[in-house]
């Protein structure tokens, strides 16, 4: 009889971790695609501000910080750099992703992308 | 009936009172005891619910209970559990050196006793020694009196006490005719320890798979909360509220199991399903019968026994009860069940959730089925006690149908035996029988009535007809005494069934106990949701 209630109580116990694993996937690919949302926001200041300026990184940071708890923070190569018009401007987006559930670090991964300066 | 009902009133013994019981056979109690009985409840209990809670009062809490439990209900019951096995032991050996030197015709059995007297151990010693004090040389009422002092001590033991009526005939009547009689008690007692035995045997290993099953479910628990990690554990399960409602409900689940689960182990009783009274009932309903009837009442009493199932219905009226009371206990039953179903839909109307009404009707409709399953119980347990008295009856009758002038006085025969049963009904039967016997002295029914009133079974009704025959005649025993064979065997069956009966019980622990585990999977599951999305909330994901 024991040896069916072991089989019970594993299957429960893998059932639970599918379970938790599945809903940390999910929530891990949740936090995944926020990283467009961002990339649109980090975009737009670069856009407006001519390239990554102080000003520019201060309001993506703070955006960042605001709707992210700071999960994103941006780095370059031309930063708080003024661009000329039309100018590209590559960056990379560092993002911190807390894995729910388990006792694993937290993931960090890099999302690079580029914006042209609109300001004359 | 039964005496033990007498000590239940206080429920528990006191440490005084189980030392005296423990020193009948075997040394006090001592520290191991109390550590064994006391100490493995309380620890247990506080694993559990340090490991759920990791509260460390929760903990002190359920320790405290676990060790009321253990002091109050374990102690008591496996301190009576051994003195019963001791003594039951003791009465074998009696019995088995009883019967071995009554086998010598030149001893008488006054002597027997007394030589047996001083090979028994403990208690049974003394009650022996009693015993002889009272027989020796005293007339049939101080014989009687002195036989039924320690007849009524050990009235569970019913093979002992049918052996006991035997030895009592032989030292009244002065002869040994039934030392056949004694010989096979003697084998029937013989039969009945070893099946305590088996029985204790089985019951050990349910034990141990229980306490097996207990560690597993710790180990569940152990792995559940190190496998993901322990500050979620302790976040998520032990300080939330979802967490503290799942673990409550788990552990009153635990403890119910465990509960029950004692209960069936600590029954040794092999002879008995449970306390069967349906005396009470009877007298109540005489006390009615001088009123008119409500014609009203009539019509309902007819609705109500047509809703009742015909086999219940049968087994009802077989165990003595009227129309009356049986119509009511189907009405309870009914109320039972309705009062459940409007619960149901009262909780329905307030929460709005289908899977209250469906539960609860499910439950109600559980319920009123398992109403059948308690009359059967029932009825096995009477048939038991029926098939018991009739063949103490026919113990009783055969030894002195071998006396020589019984054949001419078979009033005489019957008329000694009537004392010497138990019930107030039985006597009054057996005083209708020899009545009818007067009234209609060469018919038949009279004794098949008989056997239809006490037992009516098929070899009852057997033995009263040969009995018919004997009286008419007949003057071989060799058939009666076949007959009673049959009887005694029938007993050891019952015994049998009993047994498995019990033991069937303990088939559905182990799934019970797996299924409760699927709470702990449950509560786990949902709090460490609840906390994660809680978390993520805060930390602004979905903002």
């Amino acid at each position: 009889m024991q040896e069916q209630t072991v089989m019970e109580i594993v299957k429960w116990f893998i059932g639970i971790l599918l379970v938790l694993t599945l809903v940390g996937v999910g929530i891990f690919t949740y936090q995944l695609q926020d990283v467009n949302s961002f990339r649109q926001v980090v975009n737009n200041q670069i856009e407006r501000n001519g390239g990554l300026t102080l000003e520019a990184v201060e309001q993506i940071q703070e955006h960042s910080n605001e709707f992210y708890r700071g999960r994103f923070v941006v780095t370059s190569p031309q930063l708080h750099e003024r661009v000329t018009f039309g100018d590209v401007v590559y960056y990379s987006i560092e993002a911190t992703f807390p894995i729910s559930f388990f006792p694993i670090p937290d993931v960090e991964m890099s999302f690079s992308g580029m914006a042209v300066s609109h300001v004359r | 009936m039964r005496r033990k009902i007498k000590t239940k009133i206080k429920n528990f013994m006191d440490v005084s009172e189980l030392n005296a019981l423990k020193k009948c056979y075997e040394k006090p109690l001592d520290g191991k005891d109390y550590r064994h009985y006391v100490g493995l409840p309380a620890l247990v209990l506080m694993i559990f619910s340090f490991a759920l809670t990791y509260f460390w009062w929760v903990a002190l809490i359920f320790g405290v209970v676990g060790a009321i439990y253990g002091f109050k209900v374990v102690m008591p019951r496996s301190v009576k559990r051994s003195y019963n096995l001791s003594s039951l032991r003791e009465r074998n050996r009696f019995l088995n050196n009883l019967t071995q030197i009554l086998t010598d015709s030149s001893r008488t059995t006054v002597s027997g006793i007394s030589q047996v007297q001083e090979r028994v151990n403990g208690e049974l010693k003394e009650d022996l020694g009693v015993l002889e004090a009272g027989i020796k040389g005293a007339d049939k009422k101080r014989v009687k009196d002195a036989f039924k002092e320690i007849m009524d001590k050990y009235e569970t033991d019913v093979v002992f006490n049918q052996y006991m009526e035997q030895v009592e005939t032989a030292v009244c009547e002065g002869r040994k005719e039934n030392i056949e009689t004694l010989k096979q008690l003697n084998t029937y007692h013989n039969d009945i320890v070893k099946k305590t035995n088996q029985f204790l045997v089985s019951k050990e290993t349910h034990l141990s798979g229980f306490k097996k099953l207990m560690g597993i479910i710790l180990f569940f628990i152990g792995a559940i909360t190190f496998s993901f990690s322990f500050e979620l554990y302790f976040n998520a399960f032990a300080r939330s509220l979802v967490g503290w409602i799942f673990s409550a409900l788990y552990l009153s689940l635990l403890i119910i199991f465990m509960k029950s689960f004692f209960k069936l182990y600590f029954d040794d009783e092999i002879m008995s399903i449970g306390v069967y009274k349906p005396k009470k009932q009877e007298e109540k309903q005489n006390n009615k019968e001088g009123r008119p009837i409500n014609p009203l009442f009539k019509r309902i009493q007819t609705i109500l026994l047509a809703t009742l199932s015909k086999e219940s219905y049968e087994l009802l009226t077989e165990m003595n009860n009227t129309d009356e009371s049986i119509a009511k206990w189907q009405w309870n039953r009914m109320l039972r069940c309705f009062t459940l179903i409007i619960i149901g839909i009262v909780f329905y109307g307030l929460f709005q959730h289908l899977l209250f009404l469906l539960g609860i009707t499910f439950l109600a409709v559980w319920l009123y089925v398992k109403g059948d399953g308690q009359v059967k119980t029932l009825y096995q347990n009477y048939k038991f006690k029926r098939q018991l008295e009739f063949a103490k009856f026919t113990r009783l009758l055969i030894p002195y149908l071998k006396l020589k002038h019984s054949k001419s006085n078979f009033y005489g025969v019957l008329n000694k035996i009537i004392p010497r049963l138990d019930g107030e009904e039985d006597q009054k039967l057996l005083m209708n029988l020899m009545l009818d016997m007067t009234n209609h002295p060469n018919s038949l029914e009279p004794f098949l009535k008989y056997a239809e009133q006490t037992s009516g079974t098929d070899n009852s009704v057997l033995f009263m007809t040969t009995l018919f025959d004997f009286k008419q005649g007949a003057t071989d025993l060799d058939v009666i005494e076949k007959l009673d064979e049959m009887m005694g065997e029938e007993l050891m069956k019952c015994v049998d069934e009993i047994v498995r009966f019990k033991v069937q019980k303990f088939v559905f622990f182990p799934t019970k106990l797996t299924m409760t585990n699927f709470i702990l999977v449950l509560g786990f599951t949902a709090s460490v949701l609840y906390h994660e999305m809680i978390m993520l909330s805060e930390s602004g994901i979905f903002g």
